[in-house]
């Protein structure tokens, strides 16, 4: 097993009892990281993307490691099924958008909201288990 | 060309090819992110030609410009479009524009119920009065005075 992959297990596992201790922002967090972490355990161990040469990719462009990575599943998501791609290039930005208002704004993120959370990030991860196997 | 003209440019292509399609455009300074929003929900998630139009422009637009970011959403998306900067075939999403119209009122009443501006006129019901109808088959007894206090207590 991957420690990428290993790092997103224990990020979802985290975020599923942080929902229970009331910690609504944290699970948030947990949530978004478990799916991020899985994005690049899918990058370099399904895609064989060499791990060095990515981080110099992210170096020398103006991307973040997030932005960079999903850019380059979306593509490769694209090239294996169109209908996938909609649904994660419309799903990865919201679950983004939900973990920078969690963590940075002054909004308060309801129980709802960090179930919600957990949900789109396993969704996520499902979708790319479907496509890298 | 910038981002925003590459976009001005091809959706207005997509606008033209697929008229029945509301298309609108903003930019999400939450998650650095260009949006475009297809509406109605309907177009967007079944009507393959429109995916075969939009998916390969955002490809397209994510190999042009390696910096930016973009998602194509529906009204069913949690990512918000909070001010549209250029949109096309603004008339054209008549299945929304006709739910709007026949459920604005509905919506209206709703929401008042829900969350009251006012404090309801309070209602007293003379319990008493109804009591003392059915006072000989019921054989209740009540006292003027108690039913006096009873009214206030409630």
């Amino acid at each position: 097993m991957s420690e990428l992959l290993e790092k997103s297990r224990q990020s979802l596992l985290s975020a599923k009892s942080l929902v229970k201790e009331t910690y609504y922002s944290s699970t948030v967090n947990r949530s978004y990281y478990a799916c991020f972490q899985f994005i690049l355990h899918i990058l370099f161990t399904k895609i064989k993307k060499d791990p060095t040469e990515f981080y110099n990719e992210v170096q020398n462009g103006k991307n973040g490691t997030h932005t960079w990575a999903s850019k380059l599943i979306s593509y490769e998501l694209a090239k294996k099924d169109m209908i996938d791609y909609k649904w994660f290039q419309g799903h990865v930005p919201a679950l983004k958008e939900r973990r920078v208002n969690a963590d940075y704004y002054q909004s308060v993120i309801s129980q709802e909201e960090g179930y919600k959370a957990i949900s789109e990030a396993e969704n996520i991860i499902n979708l790319l288990v479907k496509n890298f196997k | 060309m910038t981002p925003v003209e590459f976009l001005k440019n091809e959706l207005n292509t997509l606008a033209t090819s697929f008229p029945n399609v509301h298309i609108k455009y903003g930019y999400n300074n939450v998650i650095d992110t260009h949006i475009v929003e297809l509406l109605p929900l309907i177009e967007y998630s079944s009507n393959q030609d429109l995916d075969k139009a939009w998916v390969p422009l955002s490809i397209n637009f994510m190999e042009k410009f390696k910096n930016e970011e973009i998602a194509f959403i529906s009204s069913d998306s949690s990512l918000s479009l909070k001010h549209v900067i250029f949109e096309f075939n603004p008339k054209a999403c008549t299945e929304e524009n006709v739910l709007t119209e026949l459920y604005q009122e509905l919506a209206k009443n709703e929401l008042e119920y829900s969350f009251p501006t006012q404090i309801p006129q309070l209602v007293v019901f003379d319990t008493f009065a109804s009591l003392k109808k059915s006072k000989k088959t019921d054989q209740v007894e009540i006292e003027e005075n108690e039913c006096t206090s009873y009214s206030i207590a409630a």
